[in-house]
């Protein structure tokens, strides 16, 4: 037994070299609580809060860039995405900026999901990841050659450390995980009440109280890189809710010829360049199947750096073909930004749907049902077949 | 699940939304006099139709407990410097002019009147305002608004939709008597979540009550869709659109009998059947053709 301190006592002079490890470029900037340096680019990123969203848009959300969520037809899925990417800043610490012209946001705050920390929870999640694992292997000949050898968009929870976090839907999270946060919080209706008689209400004032709002808190709290911050860096998570409704005064959605077409996007200009220099990362929800302008869309979506589609089944035909019948909505990943680069982390298969299970909401790759050969087989030949005809015509 | 929403199940902003054909005022009064009975307090904001008209076939119990603001007898405010109620400051009136306590119901006839007169983005953040109060506030209000479909571009009614908690459209065949059945498209969005769209016939019993008849039964007329279609299509505003099927579920009386009345090509009857068993049959064995086999050795030509 003496021989072990003896040990550690020749190992521990051993370790005392004239090498010493220069702290790497990246340590910085990843000393930010929830972030890492992206591989491929070196910009830092922060989770979306859905780690399989996260792995779609190349990693994760930049710090600085916009994510443009386009809603689906209820504004079901959308809005948990909203929540997802605000329970992450809550789990990390983030200071919160939670913008909303329908729900009070303290309503939403009060609505995240609870995040799955709890050993058990992780060793539940484990044993059914590790089931769904084992039955995978038995099931590998079943499996086309087409899925072999995809990474599975959803990693198992166990492997999630500090990046990016899983959360139970069905449970809301505790008020105590609020108290270590800053949270601002934006209510369009007291907003205008405050300044009704100061200035009459035109189109364009719900939007440019919102970015005076931002801009005071990005100023006031130092998540503008400008001013060295003493303390302890952190970052601004930016979530506004269903931007563009008739509830920000917006008329986008009524008519097809607005009054002023430019509100949206001007806004979206100024934010840009807020956003570009803080440390901060927002999330929009825009209900785009509502606007009727397509171009406005566009704009939109040039505007912003990420954009991603949800399409829901609820209503559509689609809620009964066999073939999505696993599934609740597609994804659409309509633009990711380049990043240093040429080119964007394109993921390499468009077919991404969205499940909500019991707990947990997830976006996989759409597997082609039964996805054994055979099935493929005939669904591809189905496939040409209609080309076929299509092209005959 | 219409008759649970006028019970008191439905919260938020509830559009009721009607046609020239097919009018829904008096399902607003269902609503109403099943609000008063649940000792709620109603108040019911006129600008379409005089108080007399609205009150038309409410019971008298239930017509003193209403409150009324009155916006049709002097809308433009001509009769005196302090109208009861103009357009352009709706949302400041009854956001100051609330009753105090207790679960309101807030009735509007018509939120079409205000939208015409009214830009639709400001209309709608006074009703925001309305509905969506401080979290720690009480029940906010519920808000019943009549909506005349007919009147307004598709666009505006697609967003006021996704403002509504529930939408009732009201559709099918004016009802003839006052106590015909009717046809009522539900679309709830509840707070909790989740989407459920229902197709449903109900009738106004003569104390303005309402009962549902539940799912509307097959109705077919000459050259209409067949009733399956009105589910499967219904997932636009434009109700019942046929979807392109080559076949048919249901089939009415008569096809069902004319269907019935086919033999099946398998089934033979007893004297074809006899004749087929009692004529003698042969069987002709014609064995294959020789393979034609090739006596050469197909290596041969190979110089190895």
């Amino acid at each position: 037994m003496a021989a072990v301190p003896a040990a550690g006592g020749v190992a521990r002079g051993r370790g005392v070299t004239s090498f010493q490890r220069k702290a790497a470029a990246g340590s910085r900037l990843a000393a930010v609580a929830g972030t890492r340096p992206s591989v491929r680019h070196g910009q830092l990123l922060l989770s979306s809060g859905l780690p399989s969203l996260d792995c779609v848009l190349g990693g994760g959300v930049a710090v600085g860039t916009l994510l443009l969520i386009e809603e689906d037809k209820y504004g079901l899925y959308s809005n948990l995405l909203y929540k997802y990417f605000l329970a992450e800043g809550v789990v990390c610490g983030h200071d919160l900026f939670v913008a909303s012209a329908k729900e009070h946001p303290d309503n939403i705050l009060k609505e995240l999901p609870a995040p799955l920390l709890d050993d058990t929870h992780r060793n539940e999640l484990g044993e059914e990841a590790t089931a769904v694992k084992s039955e995978d292997f038995q099931d590998s000949m079943k499996i086309a050659w087409r899925y072999q050898n995809l990474p599975k968009m959803e990693a198992s929870p166990t492997t999630s450390t500090k990046f990016g976090h899983y959360y139970d839907v069905s449970k809301t999270m505790s008020p105590e995980l609020f108290q270590s946060i800053k949270c601002h919080s934006f209510y369009l209706p007291e907003e205008l009440s405050l300044q009704a008689k100061m200035k009459t209400c035109n189109m364009n004032s719900a939007y440019t109280r919102l970015l005076e709002s931002i801009h005071r808190i990005i100023y006031q709290e130092g998540f503008d890189g400008s001013d060295p911050q003493k303390k302890q860096k952190n970052i601004l998570r930016i979530g506004i809710q269903s931007l563009g409704s008739m509830l920000w005064g917006d008329d986008i959605c009524s008519s097809d010829t607005p009054e002023d077409v430019h509100s949206l996007t001007k806004f979206l200009y100024v934010l840009r360049g807020l956003l570009r220099k803080s440390l901060s990362a927002c999330i929009i929800t825009v209900p785009a199947h509502l606007i009727q302008n397509k171009a406005i869309m566009e704009r939109v979506t040039n505007l912003s750096d990420t954009v991603v589609g949800l399409e829901s089944f609820i209503g559509s035909e689609r809620e009964t073909n066999p073939l999505y019948k696993d599934y609740h909505g597609l994804v659409h990943v309509h633009q990711i930004p380049r990043l240093n680069s040429l080119i964007c982390d394109v993921s390499d298969t468009k077919d991404l749907a969205f499940r909500l299970k019991r707990k947990l909401f997830t976006i996989e790759t759409v597997l082609i049902e039964g996805s054994n050969t055979k099935d493929v087989f005939h669904f591809n030949l189905a496939k040409e077949q209609m080309n076929i005809a299509l092209l005959s015509n | 699940m219409l008759e649970a929403l006028v019970a008191g199940g439905a919260e938020g902003l509830v559009l009721v939304r009607d046609s020239a054909a097919c009018e829904g005022r008096s399902l607003l009064r269902a609503f109403v006099s099943a609000a008063v009975q649940r000792a709620e307090r109603v108040l019911v904001v006129l600008f379409e139709v005089p108080r007399e008209q609205f009150e038309a076939g409410l019971s008298p119990s239930v017509k003193q407990r209403l409150l009324y603001r009155d916006g049709f007898t002097d809308p433009l405010a001509w009769m005196g410097p302090d109208p009861d109620l103009r357009a352009g400051d709706f949302g400041e009136l009854l956001a100051g002019g609330l009753p105090p306590g207790g679960p309101l119901t807030l009735v509007l006839d018509s939120l079409s009147w205000l939208l015409l007169r009214l830009p639709p983005p400001h209309l709608c953040q006074a009703l925001g305002a309305l509905l969506g109060g401080p979290p720690n506030s009480a029940r906010p209000p519920r808000l019943l608004a009549l909506l005349h479909g007919d009147l307004h571009p598709p666009a505006l009614l697609r967003a006021l939709g996704a403002l509504a908690s529930t939408q009732l459209t009201l559709g099918g065949a004016p009802p003839a008597t006052p106590g015909a059945p009717r046809l009522a498209s539900v679309l709830s969005r509840p707070r909790r979540g989740g989407v459920s769209q229902k197709d449903e016939s109900f009738t106004l019993l003569p104390d303005g009550s309402l009962c549902s008849l539940g799912v509307p039964p097959p109705a077919p007329e000459e050259g209409s869709p067949p009733p399956a279609a009105p589910t499967l299509g219904s997932s636009g505003d434009s109700g019942g659109r046929v979807p392109p099927l080559t076949f048919r579920l249901r089939l009415s009386a008569a096809e069902r009998a004319a269907r019935a009345a086919v033999t099946p090509p398998y089934q033979l009857s007893p004297p074809r059947r006899s004749t087929l068993l009692q004529t003698p049959g042969t069987i002709v064995c014609t064995p294959e053709p020789p393979e034609d086999e090739d006596p050469e050795d197909p290596d041969d030509d190979l110089d190895v």
